[in-house]
């Protein structure tokens, strides 16, 4: 009983995670457990500090700089007081020390801590590193293999350590929010960690099937692998079938929605939880830091599936695999071309053409294949309308191939091809537009089951 | 707590800079050149207003004595206009500052102004202002030599082909 301890009146749940030490100080001050005059010393040390950081930014070299500058090193300064406060028991151990400890002590120890966190931060990315999986999704290789080289690199503890100099573009299933600096890199290589954990427990060709079911073209999409990944996994055991294949036929959806569609969205919460525990014992998931980030999804999840059921869209929630053998595959061989001395005379003839009729007879008597044909196409310096008539000598799968091979690049991608190049690809992107609805949709469907050998 | 919301004592700050300035007539007096009590305040708050309109922050001691010092011996200032050369030059002071993007050390910019004050500007203060140190701030912009003058070089070259000629 003589251990009572003063109960603090701050609410810690106000306090800012990324503005710590100002939310901390204003709070303080508000509940009245900072007097007038401790907040004036805090903020004239805080000043000094500044002045002090500022003449080392300048090397001493200028008395004076840009506001902008100065708040980015104030803004460095109260993060990394705020760091060493964070680390200590609870609000009033830290009270006390902003109480009775000059600022620049604080500071002092701030830098100590924000060394240790860049060792934590690079300890994350090691495990990140050595727990990658497989995948063409654009956003978290390079997130992974780019996007920290310039935190490492350019991370500066002293005067913007506030700041995040990263490429982070992969979203995660639990975004880091109200973090800044090196913590938000922590938690978010903390998080990443967890899900590529998770993702080890699977294959990465299935998982490879998993998203390309979920978007053909997720390569390129933002989106988060794992939370697919695990709400197959959920979907399978609620199915009781193997979580190995993470694969759902349509007959297995249609129970799926059967059974889940009585549910109110607090017992399909339940029955979730209840799945994702039975889930985590199968898979053998011993790590308890993984485990209740997977429980901490559930509400999120639960939403997710809930709107399926009502949209009856729940194969958009457990996403059958995309499966390659489904698609029937045409193999095209595009032809041998001719020898390079009879192609270049017969080009330089076909541009000395004065009337396309000659030109068409150049091609009907010595164009044989769809390679020389493609070849003349680009080398031919034709304009649309000619274009558009040699085109319509070809037929659907030759047009399929030639839209395949080349098709109508943005500006972006236009510097990767020569002038001639670009100039058939709208050509034919134009002949196409002119072609009637059904026939376009065929060859435009043609062209993705094509394969050029 | 912005940075907005920092207390400054700005009394006790001026009143300290005031008496630094003041300080500065037991040397500038040898010239002639001395600045009352009135002035000197002036000149603070001048300071306060620049750094406010070119957003920039000032801790310590600031400038005002260096310009004071370096412009002491000048030819082309008296007594008469001495307090309000010395408010255009601290305006200058900060606005050259901005231009050359923080790239120029104090040091180095005054002894550039009074460079060209003394030599091609021959006392003008538009002319400093307006030729030498923009085309200076330039030059540093551009990453050249600060002293680097486009039509200097073309007039040389000019005179390299005559003499080959």
């Amino acid at each position: 009983m003589n251990n009572l301890k003063k109960q603090t009146k701050i609410d810690a749940d106000k306090l800012s995670g990324e503005f710590y030490f100002q939310s901390l100080l204003q709070e303080a001050f508000v509940k009245g457990e900072l007097s007038p005059q401790e907040s004036e010393r805090i903020q004239l040390e805080c000043l000094k500090l500044l002045a002090d950081c500022t003449e080392r930014f300048t090397k001493g070299k200028s008395s004076s700089v840009r506001v902008e500058i100065a708040q980015g090193i104030m803004a460095s300064n109260l993060y990394t007081i705020g760091l060493y406060l964070k680390t200590l028991p609870d609000l009033d151990t830290a009270l006390f020390h902003i109480k009775n400890e000059p600022i620049e002590k604080l500071y002092e120890y701030g830098h100590s801590v924000l060394k240790r966190k860049i060792n934590v931060a690079n300890y994350f990315f090691h495990l990140v590193c050595k727990t990658k999986f497989k995948t063409q999704n654009q956003a978290y290789n390079i997130t992974i293999d780019d996007g920290f080289k310039p935190f490492f690199k350019n991370y500066d503890i002293n005067f913007h350590a506030h700041e995040i100099p990263s490429d982070i573009d992969y979203q995660l299933i639990h975004p880091v929010t109200d973090l800044a600096g090196v913590e938000f890199v922590i938690s978010y290589l903390e998080n990443l960690y967890y899900e590529n954990l998770f993702c080890s427990y699977f294959d990465a060709d299935i998982i490879d099937a998993v998203m390309s079911g979920y978007d053909p073209s997720y390569q390129n999409l933002l989106d988060n692998i794992c939370a697919q990944v695990f709400q197959n996994a959920l979907g399978c055991n609620l199915l009781n079938i193997s979580l190995a294949a993470l694969d759902f036929c349509p007959a297995e959806l249609t129970d799926l929605n059967n059974d889940l569609k009585h549910y109110d969205q607090a017992e399909l919460q339940k029955k979730l939880t209840i799945t994702t525990h039975e889930v985590i014992a199968t898979l053998e998931i011993t790590n308890v830091s993984l485990k209740k980030y997977l429980l901490a999804s559930l509400p999120k999840l639960t939403t997710i599936v809930y709107n399926g059921l009502a949209t009856n869209t729940l194969n958009k929630v457990f996403v059958p695999c995309y499966n390659a053998k489904l698609k029937p595959i045409i193999h095209y061989n595009m032809g041998i071309k001719m020898d390079d001395k009879t192609y270049r005379d017969i080009v330089m003839e076909f541009l000395s053409c004065r009337y396309f009729e000659d030109k068409l007879a150049i091609i009907k008597e010595h164009i044989k294949t769809l390679a020389d044909m493609e070849d003349l196409l680009i080398a031919g310096e034709l304009e649309s309308p000619e274009a558009a008539l040699i085109f319509d000598l070809l037929d659907d799968t030759e047009l399929a191939v030639l839209s395949k091979r080349h098709p109508l690049r943005q500006e972006v991608e236009a510097i990767d091809y020569s002038a001639a190049e670009i100039r058939m690809q709208q050509n034919l992107n134009t002949y196409l537009r002119t072609q009637p609805r059904n026939r376009l949709a065929k060859i435009l469907k043609m062209a993705t089951t094509i394969e050029v050998i | 707590m912005s940075f907005e919301l920092m207390l400054f004592d700005n009394f006790l700050m001026e009143k300290q800079a005031v008496s630094e300035v003041l300080l500065c007539n037991k040397i500038t007096a040898d010239y002639s050149l001395v600045l009352s009590e009135e002035q000197a305040l002036e000149l603070v708050e001048t300071r306060s207003y620049a750094l406010k309109n070119f957003g920039r922050v000032e801790f310590g001691g600031g400038i005002i004595e260096k310009v004071i010092l370096a412009f002491a011996d000048t030819p082309y200032i008296s007594q008469y206009r001495y307090a309000e050369f010395l408010n255009d030059l601290v305006e200058i002071f900060y606005y050259f500052k901005n231009e050359t993007l923080d790239l120029m050390s104090d040091d180095d910019l005054i002894s550039y102004m009074k460079k060209y004050f003394d030599g091609v500007c021959q006392g003008s203060l538009e002319q400093l202002k307006h030729r030498e140190l923009e085309r200076m701030a330039k030059n540093i912009r551009l990453g050249l030599d600060p002293d680097y003058n486009d039509l200097y070089e073309t007039e040389k070259i000019w005179e390299d082909e005559d003499d080959n000629e």
